[in-house]
């Protein structure tokens, strides 16, 4: 074996007596480290998990969709150097839950179910998700009964369960969707009418073709190119590319969130582990002033005797960072990815525990220890050792400047020396204030994410479109009068609502709700010639209240003016009243109802979805529960925030508590000795932390709102808009619990000093 | 009845096996305008029994009065009101506060204590009026000595405990301190003892007491005390 040289035996001892103060430098590590590395795994296997899904499916490019079966389309895309795929589909309800039919040919190469039993041909047969039989308390094998928009109804055998790459979105809030080639249809057709010829109904069929799966390059000018050439009386309903899909745009938001979160959060930490490193390494210098001038004098160089010191941090900070690359991995992604799993349906797979990405951190990290125990050692370790010698008090204080303010001198004692301690400090101080700052701003950002969507919930769900029961119908007519006449519904508001362009500085595909002239439950003033506007469109396009946005609608182009901006969560579009497209029929797709007391709510909601037409109904308690199921996962997140948070403020006040305290123990024991009683001695030591922590958190404060703006604009998803909001409560809290972290770390100091025994500390000059 | 009075006072370090006797069975009484010299070799004890008598520590057993109320009884908080108002203590190394100048080293022992000197005119009595406002850092050893000195003097302590306050002082220094010392003893309200290796010093004083290993070996009043001018460093 090797001998270990004395000042690797120094090293060791060191760590040893000193734990407690090193603890900081540990667990910051550690914190900045599972913060990164847990965030990167989470982002990765995301990642994953999609990657394995679009590539297994051989997702498409693009997909266009129209009304009716159109000839025209066809031919052009025949005539384009593009591969296409036909495919038909249409909606059915199913139970009161809506299902979307999508029936692919035989040896479709396009969009895929991802089987999740692996013994199925994706190719072949009848797939559900998982959801769909868990609902309606079904299982593989069993038949249930499909209507046709033929007018034929069949029965179909589920073969197996899948994930679809075109319905990722948890189907307890979307549609479920029903995959299956056409032979299959063919064939459940065939075992109820047998009369019909296979060949009669294939024909049959393909004059129901109505979507086109695209897959090839440069497929933006592809569309364009199509869309030019489609005559007026085209049957488009949409022409997108994949990517700009909602229910992608919803995930790929999703993993641009997880990427970007990367950098926002473990930036903070990284920051505040450069600080408490910084403080304790010149602590230790400051202490080992005079060894390290025996150790000159002993005649080691100044290489050896830095990279002595340095080395501590190295083994300290490489123990807490191997820790975080062991940490974060494992407990990151599974609180984040709770979000996910409630969010969306995705393949099960195995994650690498470990990835090459994980130890860059860590190098990283170490890298950056090194360089700042350089810096901060070097000035102190190429000083003569006569000075070295003379010990601690040799690097104190600037006279000029001190004595020549005046005001200083007039506060009580323990304030001029809190005072005098922050600047002379300046590395500690700026740790606290920074770390306190990080604090109260993550506080602020974590009680601001459930701020913001109760906010925009409470606003649109109970003061602009306050209903009780909310309807959507198969076919365009109105069921009004039969709703009203059902027991305990007061009011109807039936609504059309369509998928329509909208253009101002930018062109946005959204909604269009037509409102009836009379509205008795949706709250917001409108007039009979402009448009209410959801503020997330308008921001998109880029209008303001005045200005003049364009439509599409009907093959016919409708210029408005906007006259309200107005906060809407759920809905996103323009709101325009029935009585501007006074020519076309009124057909609505759906309605709001309001109940004249809430215990019908339920009633009234099974006996609209009962009704014929209707395609669900859904009451707000059901609305409200689905909501609070999505925002369930949030909040393990939003706590997941509020803990990291408070562990970095403990983290650094602790830091700073104990290294005040360290140094100050001689301080403490004159102190007694001259008298002092314990809370004026605690309070000497306590002004200065909680003057930083009070500048720290009052900062943060302002911090907050930006923060939240970031780590929520990357989130947004076409389920919610935000109305950023924080509640004062909020900020209330965020200041309550950073003094109180404060609070009792200094507590718990100053009954320490207590221990100080004073005899033994004043005994020597060390 | 005598103004500090000590019996039987034991102190005993560690516990168990390795017990150390710092002070053994040690008795004494002092009354106010008195110089004390204490004496003896190094661990004799002396810096325990200052220790004891600045209410710093707790003896191990005997009793311990000053004006008749017994100091060993009180408890945390009212010792720390005694160490406050009645006693100056000028330690063996100093004990400054590095981040307060010497100007504030010396406030610092009389913030809300009534019937005190004026700080600078302390310092300058110790000869550190010139420097009242550097930190600790920037004096020479003997400077921080002094105003350790200042500090415990400042208050008018009615009893003024000096650990070697003249061990890093030159004979002329020296001298000027003894002598403020001396005066500060003849004011007839205050009490001063100094502990000193330096057997000249015992000539100026009032009473001398010598220690050797812990115990008390001899007791003596001075009834002529020399000038200070006299006595040879
Ligand atoms: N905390 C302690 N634990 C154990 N023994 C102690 C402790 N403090 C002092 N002693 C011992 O008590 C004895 C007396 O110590 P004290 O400090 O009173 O000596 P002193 O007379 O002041 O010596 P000096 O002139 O060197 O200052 C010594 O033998 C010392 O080793
Ligand atoms: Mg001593």
């Amino acid at each position: 074996m090797v001998k270990k040289s004395v000042l690797q035996i120094k090293v060791g001892r060191e760590i040893k007596s000193n734990w407690k103060q090193y603890l900081s430098v540990v667990f910051i590590a550690c914190l900045a480290v599972t913060l990164f590395t847990g965030i990167l795994a989470n982002y990765r296997n995301f990642e994953h998990q999609l990657a394995e899904i679009y590539q297994s499916s051989h997702m498409c490019d693009a997909i266009i969709m129209t009304q009716t079966y159109d000839e025209q389309i066809e031919n052009i895309l025949q005539k384009e150097s593009i591969t296409y795929e036909k495919r038909i589909y249409f909606p059915f309800s199913y139970e009161n839950h809506p299902v979307y039919v999508i029936v692919h040919p035989d040896a479709s190469n396009m969009n895929l179910p991802y089987s999740v039993e692996k013994q199925n041909n994706p190719r072949q047969g009848v797939f559900v998700d998982e959801s769909f039989l868990t609902r309606n308390q079904l299982k593989i094998g069993d038949v249930f009964e499909v209507a046709l928009p033929m007018g034929l109804t069949i029965h179909l055998q589920i073969t197996g369960t899948m994930l679809h790459p075109e319905s990722l979105e948890h189907t307890s809030y979307t549609p479920s969707l029903l995959y299956m080639n056409q032979s299959s249809l063919v064939d459940a057709i065939r075992a109820q009418y047998s009369f019909i010829s296979q060949e009669r109904i294939e024909t049959y069929l393909s004059s129901y073709v109505n979507q086109y799966l695209l897959k090839g390059s440069n497929i933006s000018s592809v569309l364009n190119n199509i869309k030019d050439q489609l005559s007026d009386d085209n049957q488009l309903v949409y022409a997108l590319e994949t990517k700009d899909l909602p229910s992608n745009q919803a995930i790929e938001s999703d993993v641009t969130q997880a990427k970007q979160l990367i950098y926002i959060f473990p930036v903070i930490f990284y920051l505040v582990a450069i600080l408490i490193i910084l403080t304790s390494i010149s602590q230790l210098i400051q202490r080992e002033q005079k060894n390290i001038g025996i150790l000159k004098a002993l005649g080691y160089s100044q290489y050896q005797i830095l990279s002595h010191y340095t080395s501590i941090f190295l083994v300290l900070g490489g123990m807490g960072s191997l820790l975080g690359m062991i940490f974060g991995p494992l407990i990151i992604p599974y609180v984040m990815g709770m979000k996910y799993q409630m969010l969306y349906q995705l393949p099960q797979i195995e994650y690498p525990f470990f990835r090459i990405e994980y130890l860059i951190s860590v190098v990283v990290l170490l890298v950056i220890i090194v360089i700042t125990s350089v810096l901060t050692c070097h000035s102190s370790i190429t000083k003569v050792p006569a000075i070295s010698l003379r010990g601690e008090n040799a690097v104190h204080f600037k006279q000029g400047l001190l004595s020549k303010m005046t005001w200083i001198k007039r506060m009580p004692l323990n304030m001029v020396m809190a005072f005098r301690n922050m600047r002379r400090k300046w590395s500690r101080t700026w740790m606290v204030i920074i770390g306190v700052l990080g604090c109260s701003s993550l506080l602020v950002c974590g009680f601001g994410i459930e701020d913001t969507i109760y906010y925009g919930l409470d606003l649109e769900l109970e003061t602009y479109i306050p209903y009780d029961v909310t309807v959507s119908y198969v076919d365009n007519a109105s069921y009004q009068s039969q709703i009203l006449s059902i027991e305990g519904v007061q009011f109807v508001d039936e609504y059309a609502k369509h998928s329509v362009n909208i253009e101002k500085d930018h062109i946005i595909h959204s909604n269009l709700y037509i409102l009836p002239e009379e509205s008795s439950v949706f709250q917001v003033a409108y007039d009979d010639s402009s448009c209410l506007i959801s503020s997330k469109v308008a921001e998109e396009i880029g209008c303001k209240e005045e200005d003049i946005i364009r439509f599409w609608y009907n093959n016919q182009v409708y210029e408005v003016v906007v006259t309200k901006i107005v906060d809407f969560c759920i809905s996103q579009g323009i709101f325009i009243s029935h009585h501007y497209f006074r020519n076309l029929p009124f057909l609505p797709t759906g309605a709001w109802i309001q109940t004249t007391d809430a215990s019908y709510d339920e009633v009234v909601s099974n006996q609209i979805a009962q009704m014929d037409g209707v395609l669900s109904a859904v009451s707000i308690a059901t609305t409200r529960e689905k909501v609070n199921h999505t925002i369930g996962s949030i909040q393990v997140m939003t706590l997941t925030i509020k803990i990291f948070a408070i562990l970095l403020a403990v983290v650094v006040l602790y830091n700073l508590a104990l290294l005040n305290f360290k140094e100050r123990t001689k301080d403490i024991a004159t102190l007694k000795v001259l008298g002092f009683s314990r809370m004026e001695i605690g309070s000497s030591f306590m002004i200065e932390i909680i003057f930083l922590t009070c500048i720290g958190a009052l900062i943060g404060l302002f911090f907050g709102q930006p923060l939240l703006i970031a780590v929520m604009s990357i989130n947004e998803n076409p389920l919610l808009s935000y109305i950023y909001h924080i509640q004062p409560q909020s900020y209330i809290w965020t200041i309550c619990l950073t003094c109180g972290v404060s609070f009792i770390i200094n507590l718990i100091f100053a009954i320490l000093t207590h221990r100080v025994q004073m005899v033994e500390s004043l005994k020597s000059v060390e | 009845m005598p103004f500090i009075e000590l019996k039987e006072i034991t102190k005993v370090y560690g516990q168990k096996e390795i017990q150390i006797v710092a002070l053994q069975q040690v008795s004494f009484a002092l009354e106010k305008n008195e110089l004390v010299v204490i004496l003896g070799a190094s661990g004799a004890g002396k810096s325990t029994l200052l220790n004891i008598l600045g209410g710093m520590d707790y003896a191990t057993s005997g009793s311990y009065k000053m004006n008749g109320k017994d100091i060993t009884q009180l408890n945390e908080k009212k010792l720390a009101q005694f160490r406050r108002r009645q006693i100056g203590f000028v330690f063996q190394f100093y004990n400054l506060m590095p981040n307060l100048t010497a100007l504030e080293n010396v406030r610092l022992s009389i913030e809300h204590l009534k019937d005190v000197e004026d700080p600078k005119h302390t310092l300058e009595m110790v000869g550190l009026g010139h420097r009242m406002h550097n930190f600790p850092s920037h004096l020479s050893g003997g400077e921080q000595q002094r105003v350790s000195i200042a500090r415990a003097i400042v208050k008018k302590p009615d009893l003024l405990l000096c650990d070697e306050p003249t061990g890093a002082l030159d004979s002329q220094t020296g001298k000027h301190i003894l002598r403020l010392l001396k005066s500060i003893s003849e004011t007839g309200k205050q009490c001063v003892v100094i502990v000193t290796h330096n057997a000249s010093i015992a000539e100026v004083a009032n009473r001398v007491i010598r220690f050797s290993d812990g115990k008390l070996v001899s007791n003596q009043i001075n009834l002529h005390p020399k000038d200070i001018e006299e006595i040879e460093w």
